[in-house]
């Protein structure tokens, strides 16, 4: 951008004002206590709901272990299963390739609902139902297609001639994974990572089906909430779910930096 | 250090939009001695990659055994052969410093951070590259990561060093000088190198023995003026931009040619003659035998492209490319004679094929498929 255009911060300065107005109105409404159309602030402030967010009773601590532990988990098992998936798919050939590919999509396109209950009565039979470890292996169905998808993009990108460099300078395979290949896809593993961790706290459905309401996830308590009209609750739950993902997604950042060794991101020369 | 042979090696890819697999290499045997260099001259495709590959243990070959020093190597996996490959792109690590790129072999084998530290420091001298040590693989030019893969290639000590075609992405002047710096250190170190290029000059240049990859097949190996001078069919003379063909007839021990006669050691019959552009002198000649069709200046010397008022029978030659001093230069449509020392021709049977070389379908689709199977 050479000549400064005097559409480029004002492009920019909408572009945030869009993003951020949603969450200010989200934080008045947290500390509204009454708010009436056609208003534009509220008629009355209540900081009611913080206090009780963070009083003794509070669900707080034990849903937010719950909610981090669970969407953690899930993001960490997805990478680990991704990154294989995601390796075959992007850089080798084999019949019947597009078939797995489209398979793969399939949990985006399906919605939860048809297949949770089907998943429960297995869940039952195979005695993890209304558990922690059978939420997470449920949650793995919505969040696999995101984390190979991603992952599959940047294998595509990465080529395997610089493993194919390492092998013949003497690393052993899982040497050449190590040293090599993670560094170079740690920042698209912590962008997936984000992703997965947000769709899994996001998840509703598959929590209330298979945790048999033993499981309470962030989501759990806010939906309630949300549909009895309790407002201000409801918004400030919501700010705990914003900064709950936004933290994660500032820890994996930091993890990928970490990684490769705080180099430039996603360099292919 | 170590002698490389090739007993034989085959190899064919399926390919997605043929329904029969494609054969890449088709019983190619090969020997390079210990400290010598190999070029394996040949158009761009994939057959001279391909047989890199196999060569460091990259790509497992259908037929044929890889021999070091006598020992079959088929068996052992690519990290422990001691085969290095530099690709075309030097491919260094991106997120590692010039210092640890070269390194990174020894750091695999388990290396004490001093002696990594003390063998990237030889290294470095060894391709003046001192100052670059901390920066990154995106912080040099192409030269000298050409420099550093070499460097990172060689300070594991290989037993074989493999270049595919190393230079090729570089401009003329740093390719002469980058090829110069790499005979002479292989003079130095001594490491048995097969290399690869389609460059011909190249190849006649830096190579100990010259082989000939056309289509699979090695059609000729040998020392390069052996190959140069004697090409053992008119496509491998077509390596070296060879193309002025005609006919020749050869009776009771002498041979008869546009050219002239002169006594030939060959059965009587016809025969297909070739001449190379340095050995066709061209007169201005108001009755001569061609006219100029076109004049290409190289520098050095002129090419031109004559038009001959005889042609070799149904093999449809109609331009004789002839290479002439500065001097005396021809303008187009100029009347000459053409004149050459007949004893010069080189004979090939009638029936040979003087097709082009035909250019195999881009290397580039080939590559963004994986084609390791480790």
């Amino acid at each position: 951008m050479k000549t400064h255009s005097p559409f480029a911060p004002l492009l920019l300065f909408a572009f945030l004002t869009l993003l951020l107005l949603p969450v200010l109105v989200l934080l008045i409404w947290s500390v509204a206590r009454s708010w009436p159309w056609p208003s534009l602030l509220p008629a009355a402030y209540s900081a009611a709901e913080w206090k009780s967010l963070f009083s003794a009773s509070s669900r707080l601590v034990p849903v937010l272990l719950q909610s981090v532990l669970l969407a953690g988990g899930v993001t960490l098992l997805s990478l680990a299963a991704s990154v294989p998936a995601a390796k075959a798919l992007g850089l080798l050939s084999f019949p019947g390739k597009s078939v797995v590919e489209m398979l793969v999509l399939a949990p985006v396109i399906v919605p939860p609902l048809s297949y949770a209950p089907g998943m429960h009565l297995l869940f039952l039979r195979l005695g993890i139902a209304d558990s922690f470890a059978g939420v997470l292996l449920a949650h793995l169905v919505p969040c696999l297609p995101y984390g190979i998808r991603i992952l599959t993009n940047v294998f595509r990108a990465l080529g395997d001639r610089l493993e194919m460099q390492a092998r013949v300078l003497g690393a052993s395979p899982a040497q050449a994974f190590l040293h090599v290949t993670l560094p170079l896809i740690a920042p698209g593993m912590a962008s997936a990572g984000g992703l997965l961790f947000i769709v899994s706290l996001s998840q509703y459905l598959l929590t209330f089906f298979l945790g048999g309401g033993r499981i309470v996830t962030l989501s759990m308590v806010l939906l309630p909430l949300v549909k009895d009209g309790e407002r201000a609750a409801a918004a400030v739950w919501s700010t705990l779910f914003i900064a709950v993902s936004l933290l994660f997604c500032l820890l994996m950042e930091r993890a990928a930096k970490r990684c490769a060794s705080s180099r430039d991101t996603f360099f292919l020369s | 250090m170590a002698n490389l042979e090739l007993r034989n090696i085959s190899k064919s890819f399926s390919s997605k939009r043929r329904n029969a697999p494609e054969t890449v290499l088709s019983h190619v045997s090969l020997v390079v001695p210990d400290g010598k260099i190999f070029c394996l001259l040949g158009p761009s495709g994939i057959g001279k990659s391909t047989l890199l590959k196999i060569v460091c243990g990259l790509l497992v070959p259908e037929e044929g055994d890889v021999l070091f020093d006598g020992e079959s190597v088929l068996r052992v996996p690519v990290e422990r052969r001691g085969a290095v490959l530099v690709f075309q792109d030097a491919s260094l690590f991106p997120h590692l410093t010039v210092e640890e790129n070269i390194a990174f072999g020894l750091k695999m084998r388990g290396a004490s951070r001093g002696e990594q530290r003390q063998v990237a420091a030889e290294m470095l001298s060894l391709v003046e590259m001192e100052e670059c040590a901390r920066k990154l693989p995106g912080e040099i030019s192409g030269g000298q990561k050409q420099r550093v893969a070499l460097a990172r290639a060689l300070a594991v000590r290989p037993r074989i060093l493999l270049l595919d075609e190393p230079f090729s992405s570089l401009d003329a002047r740093l390719r002469r000088s980058m090829r110069a710096f790499m005979r002479a250190l292989q003079r130095k170190t001594g490491i048995t190198t097969l290399l690869v290029t389609h460059d011909w000059e190249e190849a006649l240049q830096d190579s100990d023995i010259l082989g000939l990859l056309f289509d699979g097949k090695l059609l000729q190996t040998g020392a390069p003026e052996d190959v140069f001078s004697n090409p053992v069919s008119p496509r491998a003379a077509d390596f070296f931009g060879v193309r002025n063909y005609f006919d020749v007839e050869v009776r009771d021990g002498t041979l008869s040619s546009p050219f002239g006669s002169a006594p030939a050691d060959a059965p009587d019959g016809r025969y297909l003659g070739m001449l190379r552009p340095d050995q066709i002198a061209l007169l201005p000649d108001a009755g001569g035998a061609g006219s100029v069709l076109s004049a290409e200046y190289g520098g050095e010397r002129i090419f031109y492209d004559i038009v001959p008022s005889f042609s070799a029978n149904g093999c449809g030659w109609s331009r004789f490319r002839v290479a002439a001093s500065l001097e005396g230069r021809l303008r187009e449509g100029e009347k000459v004679s053409m004149s050459a020392r007949c004893d010069t021709i080189r004979l090939f049977p009638a029936e040979s094929d003087r097709r082009e070389p035909r250019e195999t379908e881009s290397s580039y689709a080939r590559d963004t498929q994986s084609e390791v199977e480790v």
